[in-house]
């Protein structure tokens, strides 16, 4: 049974979804036939153990691989294959395991970057869209500073806003947690909760903080040596027994 | 005219060259500094717009016997300032958009490489297509319409067209992939299109620069158009801070500077009145040390990533914040 059987007869033009993707790295299989898909104001977590395929799994659907088979469709466009930027253009977001921003760019140019193509999409002024960003992410006093003289939690919430910027459909963020200190990783949830409210977003949270997956997502996905090993509610997940036995462990029986 | 203002004919020269060479590093400032890619190729474009210049101004009654291999239609041809140089930019700017068609697609360090084997490429078709460049013997006979107040409008104009490609949607999107090309991308830029854009309008700039240039000289030859050029534009904009305008036009003073300083020390033989040996080369090895001492302490150039006016302006704001802290201080005691 694949994850996405129930959904993929619903409604494809509203949904990101990635078809029995695989992909391999000279002989070494990263992915092995995963399916996934994440509806508009839906929050996907994806966990699994480190070297699972969490990150090439965004890489895939983000275009910066191409799948060796299956396919990604972004509301019904089918996109394996093109490049990052046309899929950006057609509402996809995303964040970096290792930041990567504009480091001499300001801080208002970096989302700005981000802005265009959005803008360019639903013919709208980007300016405004900038400024309440920054608000709203508490940037609105480095605005003029150049992006790599931020302290860290900051730079984390200059690259969400950036991804923002361009009004994606579905937001893929790569570790946004990884770093940051339990005070900052509570208003970071708050911070997504509060964009897939105010956006209606669709997206696909990859963390190793459990503690956050388990309270931010509406469905997990657990990949292990590049295949699917569970999909569920956090409660379904975290009772799941072949969950525990092979990757879970003691985080999940803590936590319970 | 100029000599009231100018004592010597050599300064006013010093001074034309300067802003003509501001013009330069000003196009090679809009591809590289946007979009950090070295190029080595845009001494091609300088040539292209020089040559094609003295195509078009050459007087009629000379031109056959400095350009044997000249179509009939162009021997007739004699051009005045303006026109000569709106054609080299476009010249420039054709040949730029059909070698930017394959450049342009290529990884950044493939892109600077490939940029270096059309220096070689240009400078061999310079060198050889004698009966219309006559290569390293040189073209003459060019009229110098170029003057003192020609040569800096046309400065001052490329600085606002550079900042203003700096600050529209493109240049910042050219600066997002200096940055980080994958994330550029991430972020809907298209990187390959915007480095075309870039390119193609710092090459116009360069044959415009290049057609000024070849109108003040008199006479150029195709050596002039080769690694040494390329390297002298490209230090002065590493010097003054490559990704900023004002960047180019500091460095390409401050080299113009140190060189006319130690050329003349060279030539006379004495520095503030101290005699200082004749070593020919000497001035170039100074320069290069001085270059190699501003990139060890200030590796982002001397004027770093912000604009001149930029730094202006923060060097106010703080000096009215002290201010005011000193004027609030004493009332502060006088409260205590």
């Amino acid at each position: 049974m694949t994850p996405c059987d129930t959904t993929l007869t619903q409604d494809v033009e509203s949904q990101l979804v990635a078809q029995a993707v695989c992909m391999s790295f000279s002989g070494v299989q990263a992915l092995q036939g995963v399916s996934v898909c994440v509806g508009k104001g839906e929050i996907l977590g994806l966990i699994g153990p480190n070297g699972s395929g969490k990150t090439t799994f965004l890489n895939v659907v983000s275009g910066v691989y191409k799948p060796r088979a299956g396919a990604v469709l972004v509301n019904g466009v089918r996109v394996g294959g093109r490049s990052p930027h046309l899929i950006a253009q057609l509402g996809m977001g995303r964040t970096f395991q290792n930041i990567r921003l504009f480091g001499h760019l300001t801080v208002r140019e970096n989302v700005t970057v981000g802005s265009i193509s959005g803008a360019k999409r639903l013919g709208v002024d980007h300016a405004s869209d900038v400024t309440s960003l920054l608000e709203r992410f508490s940037l609105d006093d480095v605005s003029d500073e150049l992006a790599l003289s931020l302290p860290y939690g900051a730079q984390r919430r200059v690259e969400i806003a950036r991804a923002l910027a361009g009004r994606p459909d579905y937001l893929l963020l790569d570790e946004p947690a990884a770093g940051l200190n339990d005070a900052e990783s509570d208003s970071l949830l708050k911070a997504i909760m509060a964009v897939r409210n105010r956006f209606g977003c669709g997206m696909v949270v990859v963390d190793h903080d459990l503690h956050l997956i388990m309270r931010l997502c509406d469905r997990i996905h657990v990949l292990a040596e590049g295949k699917t090993l569970a999909v569920g509610s956090p409660a379904e997940v975290r009772n799941n027994q072949t969950v525990i036995d092979v990757f879970l462990g003691n985080a999940v029986k803590e936590m319970v | 005219m100029y000599g009231a203002i100018f004592a010597q004919g050599s300064t006013l020269r010093l001074v034309v060259n300067y802003f003509i060479t501001c013009i330069l590093v000003i196009s090679l400032q809009i591809f590289v500094g946007n979009s950090g890619i070295v190029s080595w190729g845009h001494a091609a474009f300088v040539g292209v717009g020089a040559y094609v210049t003295a195509w078009l101004t050459v007087p009629t009654v000379i031109k056959e016997d400095i350009f044997p291999a000249m179509p009939a239609w162009l021997l007739e041809i004699e051009l005045g300032f303006l026109l000569p140089i709106v054609i080299a930019a476009i010249a420039a700017a054709l040949a730029a958009a059909i070698i930017g068609l394959v450049v342009c697609r290529m990884k950044e360090t493939a892109m600077a490489m490939s940029t270096l084997a059309l220096l070689v490429i240009a400078h061999s078709i310079f060198n050889n297509w004698s009966g219309m460049t006559r290569g390293s013997e040189g073209v003459y006979g060019l009229p110098q319409n170029t003057n003192l107040w020609k040569a800096a409008a046309f400065a001052a104009a490329c600085v606002v067209l550079a900042i203003a490609f700096k600050q529209s949607r493109i240049g910042l999107q050219v600066r997002s992939s200096r940055e980080d090309a994958l994330a550029a991308g991430a972020a809907g830029v298209n990187v390959v299109r915007v480095r075309y854009v870039a390119w193609v309008l710092s090459a116009a700039v360069s044959g415009m620069g290049g057609s000024i240039w070849a109108q003040y000289n008199l006479g150029f030859a195709s050596p002039q158009f080769y690694y040494a050029q390329v390297f002298a534009l490209l230090a002065m904009l590493v010097v003054g801070g490559m990704s900023n305008v004002s960047g180019a036009v500091i460095g390409a003073g401050a080299v113009t500077l140190v060189s006319e300083v130690l050329r003349r020390v060279e030539n006379e033989g004495s520095l503030f009145g101290l005699q200082v040996p004749r070593i020919s080369g000497l001035a170039q090895m100074v320069v290069a040390v001085v270059i190699l001492l501003i990139l060890i302490y200030r590796p982002s150039g001397i004027l770093g990533w912000r604009e001149l006016d930029d730094w202006v302006h923060r060097w106010l704001t703080r000096r009215r914040l002290k201010r005011a802290a000193q004027r609030s201080s004493p009332q502060l005691s006088e409260d205590g």
